[in-house]
């Protein structure tokens, strides 16, 4: 029986497989410079990222591969989020890998692998898929977090996030394995339709546990979260950033269309367990990033309490929900990958700059730098008019919607306690004097472009949250 | 055989293979934990499928078995890469990175 292959359905993913086909060949030259690499994946990233913004505006909707992969507007805003991620972490990571003149083929390679694997998991029908594009994600970031291999912290962060990632994997394996046993199939609708009976077979109920567990993993949410700070530390700086933008988008994505669409029948079960995962994650990460002196592994627990203002929106469980998260996904990834940035921009003679307290002074010997950091953690604070305030300001009002009072009154008190640890970087940038001079290098050019679209895009949603509100609301399946 | 005994020997399976991720403390040991809670998971998978009659189950082994075999060269090759900075493997051990 021949398939029938509808090509244009599938052109993002053609367009990063071809790119990094391209980046695997033109690697294997010695004679051209390598960093010609690094905007080939712009590029492709870029093609990609056009064509999933025309196929959103169209509306396009189909499935390929007898109902295996499912195109519509819900995973191509997924592609949005994924391909600007992909481009900014390109963008920032070109000096990083030059100036430490690290091999750069491999780099890019493993990024759109990811790349693919998480658009793989947005556009999967069938849990097979979700569970390859997971794995072939996975996979990618494992090494690229050990990707400085004569840096034993590099290292380290890599075996931590191989064991854990490995170990998470197995749970969502055996989640899967057992809701289809107890729908008698592994198609995300056809599991809906299989159970809508009344009986729900202790077999569906424990899958679904375990999958909570292994996305739980994924997105760093408490208290699944452990090897997220030590991860990010460790990591290089540009592939923490990416670990913590695009992957945990498409973790959601597939939390996302999962739960809501091949589980709607449970949600009296899983919502109260998502409500008290969100509630535990917003406050464990905040309040343990107060006490962090390190800035990467702040930024760590800050990402962790993000993930949980993203839950809000799940447990909601409506289209204003599901809509909501999708944006607040969005303005996440692109003010963390800024606020990673920024870490980069701040680059010292004699290494990067890692402690909270090598920014004091930095406001008027670097104001470029200062100014892109308290721009992307005032958004990461959610203080108007950055992004950061509209979208966690429509994840409260779907929540309130929803009936859910009390997590969004612990959602507000969270967003007070960030404030303070993020303020407080600020302020030591403008209000403390440095105890030691610190000489700082030049600034490249390629990171101040990424840093300078960030913060147009962190301020662009600010004042006018309609222009990717109104995607948003247009993508809920 | 019913279902069940399939079941309950891929679960038994799969917690022994949590229990030893959890209480063994070398990375190798650790990761054929992992290996092990896979297979349970395809045990579950084959035996579900054998007894609803269709392929899914059975195919979906193939792709986890692939999977594994990947996971388990780049698994090894970072642990790898660990012991030669430490020569040691012990997670106990291998601590630089916490706060």
């Amino acid at each position: 029986m021949p398939i029938e292959i509808n090509w244009q359905l599938l052109m993002p993913e053609l367009i990063i497989t071809l790119t990094l086909l391209i980046v695997l060949v033109f690697d294997l030259f010695d004679s051209i410079s390598k960093a010609i690499l690094g905007w080939m994946t712009i590029v492709g990233a870029g093609i990609a990222l056009w064509v999933s913004i025309q196929m959103h505006q169209a509306g396009t909707v189909g499935t390929q591969f007898n109902d295996m992969f499912k195109v519509d507007n819900f995973s191509l805003f997924f592609n949005i989020i994924f391909l600007v991620s992909t481009i900014l972490v390109a963008l920032i990571s070109m000096s990083y890998l030059s100036r430490d003149d690290r091999k750069q083929g491999p780099y890019y390679l493993l990024i759109l692998l990811a790349t693919l694997g998480m658009m793989l998991m947005a556009a999967g029908n069938e849990l097979i898929i979700v569970f390859l594009g997971l794995e072939l994600m996975s996979l990618s970031l494992y090494v690229l977090a050990g990707y400085f291999r004569d840096n034993p912290a590099s290292s380290e962060a890599g075996m931590k996030y191989l064991l854990l990632g490995a170990f998470a994997s197995a749970f969502f394996l055996y989640g899967i394995a057992l809701i289809y046993g107890g729908a008698g199939t592994t198609n995300v609708p056809a599991i809906a339709e299989a159970i809508t009976a009344p009986n729900k077979s202790p077999l569906l109920l424990a899958g679904m546990f375990l999958l909570i567990v292994g996305f739980g993993f994924k997105v760093a949410i408490v208290p699944f979260h452990q090897w997220a700070p030590d991860v990010y530390e460790g990591a290089p700086t540009t592939i923490a950033a990416f670990i913590s933008a695009g992957p945990k988008a498409a973790g959601f994505a597939a939390f996302l269309r999962i739960f809501m669409e091949a589980l709607p029948s449970l949600q009296v079960e899983w919502s109260s367990v998502v409500i008290v995962l969100a509630m535990l994650t917003m406050t464990v990460g905040n309040v343990i990033a107060i006490a962090q002196t390190s800035i990467k592994r702040m930024l760590a627990y800050s990402s962790i309490a993000h993930a949980g203002y993203v839950l809000i929106g799940l447990a909601a469980a409506n289209n204003d929900g599901i809509s909501s998260a999708m944006l607040y996904l969005l303005v996440y990834c692109v003010m963390n990958i800024g606020a990673f940035g920024a870490v980069i921009l701040a680059k010292t003679e004699d290494g990067e700059s890692l402690m909270i307290s090598d920014y004091a002074g930095l406001g008027l010997r670097k104001p470029l730098l200062a100014m892109f950091m308290t721009i992307m953690l005032l958004s990461l604070a959610g203080f108007p008019p950055t992004a950061g305030f509209v979208g966690k300001f429509y994840v409260f009002k779907s929540a309130v919607q929803a009936g859910h009072i009390w997590l969004v009154i612990v959602g507000a008190i969270n967003t007070a306690i960030s404030a303070f640890y993020y303020l407080r970087v600020v302020v030591t940038m403008y209000m403390r004097e440095p105890e030691e001079e610190l000489s700082f290098t030049a600034y490249p050019s390629t990171l101040v472009v990424g840093l300078v679209l960030a913060a147009i895009g962190v301020l662009l949603i600010g004042i006018l949250p309609s222009l990717m509100l109104t995607p948003a609301q247009n993508s809920v399946f | 055989m019913s279902l069940e005994y399939y079941l309950v020997l891929s679960a038994l399976l799969f917690t022994t293979g949590v229990i030893g991720v959890l209480i063994r403390r070398n990375a190798i040991i650790i990761f054929m934990c992992i290996e092990l809670m896979l297979n349970a998971a395809n045990l579950a998978f084959v035996a579900i499928s054998r007894s609803l009659g269709e392929a899914t189950g059975q195919v979906f082994v193939f792709f986890v078995m692939t999977v594994a075999a990947a996971e388990v060269a780049i698994g090894l090759a970072i642990i790898v890469s660990v012991f030669k900075h430490r020569q040691t493997i012990n997670v106990d051990e291998v601590n630089s990175l916490k706060g």
